[in-house]
């Protein structure tokens, strides 16, 4: 279906908040994804949705050309959408910690605001790469972890989840970011024997099980798809081993 | 008005879905949609499930894309168990697509599809993404018809081969097909690309180079499918680069019977049933028949 775009924020260079208006509502749940496609692309890019009800928003990092194309529109300007697709987060439960890097804050923010209360573990190279910093705030107990320093603790979001693991604040976790990121919380997770479900990325052609793009390696042996099995899964379902990096 | 023969096969209508982009037929969409065209040609079945080449799997390209999916399917028994009856029972009209590494591995899957609820096989001769078998069988004429002939000795079901445009001859291969008791021949297969990510400088795909497909190889494939026409006596299914009725037109004047839709269903589920609305629509206002259409193609050449 068509989705107006209404509103573009750019809270920082590469990023782009979109909220666009679709032909008729795609009520989602967090985790939940759309295929998106800007004029000038040929296939769709895979966004999660950070809210969904009579509009949609979604947060775009311009990492390639298609990502680039949607980033770069503005208010007005009319895009080609799939929605909602893939599994969503289980419902909240308390002492979820939620675990955001990069662009991955998009659902984890939709998820903290189905659950207030819960807290959100916000990573990033750098402070200007939390950009959801302020409605984050608003909707959990924040801790923020910067590669640089500039916000919160120096280091990786996985490090303050570490010590929460230690102190036993933690009955399960929820992740979606870089892939290393995910991993890491997932080998925490296991290590502390707490269920962990992470949000997974992948490059896709379609978004509804028909191209078979979106493989991820299974523990099971074979591959997950992103978009049919997923986007999220439990993490112990992934093979992180055999995950090519292409970060 | 709508209704073609691929051999002794009629469909309803000549539109189809191109193996490898919409599933087994009952999971991509509801079967009571497949059931609406004029077949479903099925991601391509192999003997044993096979899961497909690591991920990238998938890259855009000018008008296109390449894909290295690797012939990931669930294996012929599984089909036969789980998904075949929910076809049949839907109505839909089912052709197999059917790969395998040897002559004999194809003729054994041939054998075991021949079975109520398929209508017909497509010989996936073409595949350029896995190491064994694939484009190997249908670059060459005398290959390429020995398996025919095997497939055709072990299975009375109508049998289409999909040729690879990057045979050196592919309007001999289409001819060895027909002699060796080929109903049909689809026509093209992806044609073989790469793309490179020059900051990391590593192949976008996986497997270095994958299939090109969409709207990019649209008119290598017309051009193709003309040819074969003229030089066979089978109906010929136009594939490559579908996405309206106005693209699958074009290769039904040019001398296709049929045509598939493939690439365009990633971007809309429902292309195929708008080609196939289009092309009614078409008929309807040119007070004409697809039977008519094809092959109507008015040239020049050979005038004085």
């Amino acid at each position: 279906m068509r989705a107006r775009v209404l509103e573009v924020i750019r809270p920082a260079p590469g990023y782009a908040l979109i909220r666009a208006e679709p032909e008729s509502p795609a009520p989602a749940s967090a985790g939940q994804f759309a295929m998106l496609r800007a004029p000038g692309s040929f296939l769709g890019r895979p966004m999660s949705i950070l809210d969904s009800g009579r509009t949609i928003r979604f947060l775009v990092r311009a990492v390639g050309e298609g990502s680039r194309a949607l980033a770069l529109l503005d208010p007005g300007s009319v895009l080609e959408m799939i929605a909602p697709l893939g599994s969503p987060f289980p419902p909240p439960a308390s002492g979820d910690v939620l675990v955001a890097g990069g662009v991955g804050a998009a659902p984890i923010l939709f998820q903290a605001r189905t659950g207030p209360g819960s807290t959100v573990i916000y990573g990033g190279r750098t402070a200007s790469d939390l950009v959801l910093l302020e409605e984050m705030g608003r909707s959990s107990r924040l801790v923020l972890a910067t590669e640089d320093g500039s916000a919160g603790t120096k280091g990786l979001a996985t490090d303050p989840l570490a010590a929460m693991l230690d102190r036993g604040e933690a009955r399960r976790v929820l992740a979606c970011g870089p892939l290393a990121m995910m991993a890491a919380a997932a080998r925490l997770a296991r290590e502390a024997s707490i269920p962990c479900l992470v949000c997974l990325e992948a490059l896709m052609a379609c978004g509804f099980g028909a191209c078979l793009g979106c493989a991820v390696p299974a523990a099971a042996g074979g591959f997950l798809h992103a978009c049919t099995d997923g986007p999220v899964v439990p993490a112990d379902r992934v093979d992180w081993d055999r995950l090519p990096d292409t970060t | 008005m709508l209704d073609v023969d691929l051999g002794p096969l009629r469909l309803k209508n000549p539109v189809m879905t191109a193996s490898g982009t919409w599933g087994y037929g009952h999971d991509v969409q509801p079967p009571s949609l497949s059931a609406r065209l004029g077949a479903v040609c099925t991601k391509g079945l192999s003997l044993a499930p096979r899961p497909g080449n690591p991920p990238p799997r998938t890259w855009e390209t000018p008008s296109g894309m390449l894909n290295a999916i690797g012939l990931a399917n669930i294996g012929v028994e599984a089909f036969l168990a789980g998904v075949l009856p929910v076809l049949r029972a839907s109505g839909v009209t089912v052709i197999t697509n059917i790969f395998a590494e040897s002559t004999d591995e194809f003729s054994r899957l041939a054998a075991r599809l021949s079975t109520p609820g398929v209508a017909g096989l497509e010989l996936n001769v073409s595949c350029p993404n896995v190491d064994r078998g694939g484009i190997h069988f249908g670059r060459d004429p005398v290959t390429a018809a020995a398996l025919t002939r095997a497939v055709r000795s072990a299975s009375d079901l109508p049998i289409i081969v999909k040729m690879t445009p990057e045979a050196p001859d592919v309007t001999a291969v289409a001819r060895a097909c027909e002699e060796a008791g080929a109903s049909a021949i689809s026509a093209i297969n992806t044609i073989r690309g790469m793309a490179v990510d020059v900051e990391a400088r590593r192949p976008r795909l996986s497997t270095v180079s994958g299939g090109l497909s969409g709207p990019a190889i649209r008119p290598i494939a017309v051009r193709i499918v003309h040819e074969i026409s003229r030089a066979v006596r089978i109906p010929v299914v136009g594939i490559g680069g579908i996405a309206t009725a106005r693209d699958a037109l074009e290769f039904l004047v040019a001398g296709a019977t049929a045509v598939q839709v493939g690439t365009a269903s990633f971007i809309d589920p429902m292309a195929p049933l708008h080609v196939l609305e289009g092309i009614e629509e078409w008929c309807r206002s040119h007070s004409t028949t697809v039977r008519d259409i094809v092959g109507s193609l008015r040239t020049d050449r050979g005038r004085p």
